[in-house]
């Protein structure tokens, strides 16, 4: 009896158990649209961890009996923003569940063709990326959103001040980054002397700086790649876009050409108020400055399997300042700037499966730009023009074997052709034209590179690329003595003979530890030839420094970097941690003799020293993505020096002793905080920090006639005041208040360098003019800085969307 | 429109408008002059020339004197400095004339001579040039003036400040290539020759009294010049030109100077044409560099100005400045300047001479009101009548 009741409980106990622990409770969904408020057929509803669901019925409703837990559930639709839910199931439940509509209205051949393209940007280690919504938070100087601003909010990215006519990365110099617009390289990036950046701005859709493991399918500069991606018009009805600035004005249109076969973005924007700028300063007077800018691109697909993208891109900028230095030996009343790259692209995708693709990429790049120098009291105009012509191959084959392994490799083949320069005298009596010898030269390519996952929590991606440079005649090939000051003999290479050649293997290697599921060590190493250099004798280059390929005397840069990382991700991996530390060599940096001027200059190698450089540092960076206040702050140590090897005591620089490069700093702050307030207003505050740059100061002076001359003996041997810079940005979205409203608007409020700190672009010396001032005290001579800008910069500006 | 609306409509344009106000604001300002000085620095500075008293060495030597926190550069007196001629092998021995060192009176070079320096200082340092050739001299063939508003930008003023170019029209030989440099220097003629400060001019200087005179606190007087005198300006800028793109043309109007409108007197400029070799326009263009080109956007790195100089006990010592030989030709051009509308540059004390009235000061020196001070010879300043100047 007892030995029965015993088993009574047992089985009671246990009956009572398991009947508690599979309960079931019905989950029940309403689906609706949230602006129509009518019910949505055919959701796609997705249940984890049961990995169960269906579709909503013509009422928009589902429902499921699910045991008692907690559940994520997935609603999507096509055309439709997802919605994710987080519930716990204790009881009957029934949702009403709204979905937002998407901007875009898609087709399933859309989606699909978006999906492969998709997989195949996917990114690698070692990657900083900004997407097109990060980068419009930034504040910008002007009212715009601007790629090379937002990318120096990054870790490890600089620029050489306000007016920088580039990106430093990790200390590296300008032309040491590869700027890549779909797929075309980017020989100027700025309009207005560094200002803004060339990118169209509503067509971006990404922006990506490899600085660590660059993959094996780039090459080419030894510090960087910043690829920037153009939208794919995945469109299918009309959309447009545009805004009105005081600087500038941009629209930009999306819209299906031949439904779910062809579809176009484009955008443009143009500056042409500098007709206001004498009203500001007298220093302005004799300012001009106007440029534009526009982007299309075309999306083709033909067949399920193939998408054909054409993209152009035309920039154009011409401007006159007082504050850039006049070239020598031409007499002009002013000097003008007149510049204009034209890109195109044509990338075509083929699908053989799921799982790979060949990609066919054919690119051309054209830079060209003149120096217009109007003859005094005279209609003529001397030119001076430059050019540089790039056509580029690329094939790629990209194959995932399994899940643990996937791989690419390809092809690229490259033509150069510089013509380094040439004085067109128009009608002018004196003036001699003068051309340079073009140099055209061929880079061809072979690369590979395996992503591997041998374990759940280790991987690697080792890439090689192989590069075979060749550079051929027309070309004078001068040999110099000892020194290197004086030419012993020239030999003349004719059109189409090969004058010399260089090869290298270039490994790259990237491991990923997971060491928890949320946290891993990185390390990579990637080595880099450079055969292309712009060359320029100042801190940042001017549109028309002179584009150089690598030849027997001057010898390609090359660099080998080493990074090791640790990250770490919070709160489910809204907060990312990440400390990075990098070293990198670089041989055949190229640095000028003192006093180097190279234009029109044929032999140029005698201007030229290459040295040493060596760049290391630590990067701290944490970003929290999520939230209604977002944003990231980031924190470097950093040293970047040069050293040349120059046996002529007066072509030594800094005595051939180690020395800060400009592009040194100590120590760098960046923080972004975006504060979501509501539906209406967005407000962003950035803030950026960093040890003032190298400049150089004087170790005496001497009179010389009526004029203190400063003396030089070393370079970079002061720093400029520490920079800092507070800017601020609010949107207001008010249109979104209105219901189905197709046309939306929104002002955008920036103030650049908010508390108006004075941060000097430059400091240099002048002559005293007998006036007493207390700054100069009894200095024998004056100096100045040069500030770009010296109080808040407020700037409105109105967007608007119709789609 | 509501009275909300009004007031939004109000503030969006204000904000636009000070966007107009502060848009592109760069600007130039004073700062601290920043050193990092070194001492014992030699300079060279030195021309031997084709124009009679125009050959000339000057050497100086940086002093640090860390205790009064002072920097000088001081002449280095007592060297031995010799001219020679390397194609005739003729040594031409510098005197030392207060703090320069000058060749006998009737030395000039000829073109197509090769030349060198050699200094040996008194402690034993030695200095040499790299030879050089006396190139052949060109003729400026017209020179004009042509008056500018906003000639230049000067950043003391922060403004735009008006004056004359010089341009200068010249035939450039055709079959080799030129270098040229161009210095000049300008006459004023000068009413006022001294002023004093709180003081009275007796017997050359400015004389203090004690007890203190009549006059107001922070008085002065000014006392006219006795005999005709002038002010000579020079050049602030470097001007050079290499006919790289303009060989063998006629040049014409090629802009060589700025006078600055410091006063509306008539004014006689003095333009010299130096042809120069290759390295010393290479030196020149460092110099106009360091002068001219390092407050922009672009400006070069600072160069050392190591010229043709060094010591050949030393190879790693950095012998500044550079031995030119130069063949020169003067022009000059005579400018009115009394109908010109703008504003000078330069604010000048009015006339405010000694009236005789009351008590003499300095009445143990001198007795009488004193009107009148000579017109001492100095760089700035000469009582000679330039040959040009008109009657």
């Amino acid at each position: 009896m007892n030995r029965s009741y015993f088993y009574f409980f047992v089985i009671l106990f246990s009956i009572s158990f398991f009947t508690a622990q599979s309960q079931n409770f019905e989950l029940s969904f309403k689906v609706v649209n949230e602006i129509t408020n009518k019910p949505i057929e055919d959701v796609n509803i997705f249940i984890e961890p049961c990995s169960c669901g269906g579709i909503s019925n013509s009422n928009g409703q589902f429902s499921i009996n699910l045991p008692k837990g907690e559940y994520e559930i997935s609603f999507t639709y096509i055309g439709f923003d997802e919605n994710l839910q987080n519930i716990i199931l204790n009881k009957n439940l029934s949702l009403d569940v709204q979905l937002n509509e998407n901007e875009e209205k898609l087709s399933e051949v859309i989606i699909k063709a978006k999906k492969t393209n998709d997989n195949l940007e996917s990114l690698q280690m070692g990657v900083l990326q900004l997407k097109s919504e990060d980068l419009v938070k930034i504040p910008s100087a002007v009212g715009e959103f601007d790629v090379l601003r937002g990318i120096t909010l990054l870790a490890g990215v600089n620029n050489s001040g306000e007016m920088s006519n580039g990106l430093s990365v990790r200390g590296g110099t300008l032309d040491q980054n590869l700027l890549l617009y779909d797929y075309a390289p980017v020989f100027n990036p700025t309009h207005l002397f560094g200002l803004f950046s060339v990118f169209t701005p509503d067509v971006l859709s990404s922006v990506n700086l490899y600085r660590a493991n660059i993959p094996a399918r780039y090459g080419g500069r030894t510090t960087s790649v910043l690829d920037i991606k153009v939208k794919n018009p995945y469109v299918s009805k009309l959309k447009l876009k545009g805004g009105v600035g005081l600087v500038s004005s941009r629209f930009a249109i999306e819209t299906p050409i031949i439904k779910d076969k062809l579809m176009l973005i484009s955008g443009i924007r143009a500056g042409l108020t500098d007709f206001l700028l004498p009203f500001f300063s007298k220093r302005l007077e004799n300012t001009k400055a106007n440029f534009y800018d526009g982007t299309l691109k075309l999306l083709y697909l033909p067949t399920e399997k193939d998408q054909i993208t054409f993209t152009g891109f035309y920039s154009k900028d011409f401007y006159q300042l007082d504050l850039i230095t006049q070239i020598e030996n031409i007499n002009a009343e002013n000097n003008q700037y007149d510049f204009k790259t034209l890109n195109g692209t044509t990338n075509w995708l083929h699908t053989f499966n799921n799982d790979t693709n060949l990609r066919t990429v054919l690119v051309s790049s054209s830079y060209t730009s003149k120096n217009i120098f109007p003859e005094l009291e005279s209609t003529n105009e001397v030119e001076f023009e430059s050019k540089i012509n790039y056509l580029s191959l690329i094939s790629e084959l990209s194959k995932k074997v399994s899940s643990s392994f996937n791989y690419y490799t390809g092809i690229q083949l490259n033509k150069y052709k510089i013509n380094p320069g040439e004085l067109i005298p128009g009608g002018s009596p004196t003036i001699s034209p003068v051309l340079l010898t073009p140099e055209i030269s061929y880079e061809f390519s072979v690369f590979t590179n395996v992503n591997w996952k041998p374990l759940d929590n280790l991987s690697f991606s080792v890439g090689l690329r192989y590069n075979y440079f060749l550079f051929q005649g027309p070309y004078t090939l001068n040999s110099y003595d000892e020194i290197g000051g004086n030419i012993i003999s020239s030999e003349f290479f004719e059109k189409g003979k090969k004058v010399n050649s260089y090869s290298n293997l270039e490994p790259r290697l990237g491991v990923n530890l997971k060491l928890s599921k949320n946290s891993s060590i990185k390390a990579s190493y990637s080595n880099v030839n450079q055969y292309l250099q712009n060359i320029y004798n100042s801190t940042t280059p001017l549109p028309t420094s002179r584009w150089k390929m690598v030849d027997p005397n001057i010898k390609p840069q090359s660099s080998n970097a080493y990074s090791l990382g640790v990250y770490k991700n919070f709160k489910d991996d809204k907060v990312e941690v990440s400390l990075e530390g990098y070293y990198r060599d670089t041989k055949n940096n190229l640095t000028y003799k003192p006093g180097a001027d190279f234009f029109l200059e044929e032999a140029l190698e005698q201007y030229v020293v290459q040295g040493k450089g060596k760049a290391y540092g630590v990067e701290l960076s944490l970003k929290k993505t999520k939230g209604k206040v977002n944003g990231w702050f980031n924190y470097t140590w950093s040293k970047s020096l040069l050293r040349t090897e120059n046996e002529s005591l007066s072509n030594r620089i800094n005595n051939n002793q180690w020395y800060n490069s400009d592009f040194d700093r100590t120590h760098v702050v960046n923080t972004t905080i975006n504060i979501e307030g509501d539906k209406y207003n967005t407000f962003s505050f950035n803030f950026t920090g960093q040890t003032g740059r190298p400049f150089t100061v004087a170790n005496g002076s001497f009179e010389l006639e009526d004029i203190t001359v400063p003396i030089f003996l070393e370079r970079n041997n002061s720093r400029l005041p520490v920079y800092h810079r507070l800017d601020f940005s609010w949107n207001v979205h008010f249109s979104k208040s209105k219901e189905k409203k197709r046309w939306q608007n929104d002002w955008t409020f920036t103030v650049y360098n908010l508390y108006g700190r004075k941060n000097p672009f430059s400091q240099y010396y002048s002559q005293r003019d007998g006036r007493f001032n207390e700054v100069f005290s009894d200095s024998p001579l004056a100096s100045y800085g040069l500030f770009v800008s010296n109080s808040p910069i407020v700037s409105l500006t109105y967007n608007f969307r119709f789609q | 429109m509501d009275e909300k609306k009004m007031r939004y409509r109000n503030i969006i344009l204000s904000t636009s408008y000070s966007l107009f106000i502060i848009f592109f604001t760069a600007c130039i300002e004073p700062v601290e002059p920043e050193f990092k000085l070194k001492e014992g620095l030699v300079t060279v500075e030195a021309i031997v020339s084709t124009t009679q008293g125009s050959s000339f060495v000057t050497l100086k030597e940086s002093i640090l004197e860390l205790n009064r926190g002072s920097y000088s550069n001081i002449f280095i007196n007592g060297a031995e400095v010799f001219f020679i001629n390397t194609n005739t092998s003729e040594i031409v021995k510098l005197i030392e004339d207060k703090d320069i060192y000058i060749p006998p009176n009737d030395f000039v070079a000829s073109v197509g001579d090769t030349w060198e320096l050699d200094v040996k200082l008194q402690d034993g340092r030695n200095y040499k040039s790299l030879p050089e050739i006396v190139p052949e001299s060109v003729a400026i063939t017209d020179i004009k003036a042509t008056y500018n508003p906003n000639i230049v930008f000067r950043e003391s003023l922060n403004d735009y400040v008006p004056g004359h170019s010089i341009s200068v029209g010249f035939n450039d030989p055709p079959d080799k290539r030129n270098y040229y440099y161009w210095n000049f220097r300008s006459f004023e003629s000068r009413t006022i020759c001294r002023t004093c400060s709180s003081s009275y001019y007796r017997e050359g200087i400015c004389c203090a009294e004690d007890p203190p005179p009549i006059d107001p606190p922070n008085f002065y007087r000014t006392y006219d010049c006795e005999t005709d005198c002038w002010r000579i300006r020079y050049n602030e800028n470097i001007n050079i030109l290499d006919d790289e793109f303009v060989n063998g043309s006629a040049i014409d109007q090629l802009p060589i100077a700025e006078i600055l409108l410091f006063n509306k007197k008539d004014i006689l400029v003095e333009v010299q044409q130096f042809s120069l070799s290759k390295s010393a326009y290479d030196y020149y263009k460092v110099l106009k560099d360091i002068i001219d080109n390092s407050g922009g956007f672009n400006a070069p790195p600072p160069a050392a100005l190591v010229g043709n100089m060094f010591n050949p006990d030393n190879g790693e010592e950095y012998v500044l400045g550079r031995f030119t030989a130069g063949a020169t030709f003067t022009a000059t051009i005579f400018i009115k300047r009394d109908n010109i509308t703008e504003s000078v540059i330069e604010s000048v004390l009015p006339p405010f001479p000694e009236t005789g009235s009351g008590p003499m000061p300095c009445r143990l020196i001198e007795e009488g009101p004193v009107l009148y001070a000579p017109c001492v010879e100095g760089r700035y300043v000469t009582g000679i009548r330039h040959e040009d100047w008109p009657n």
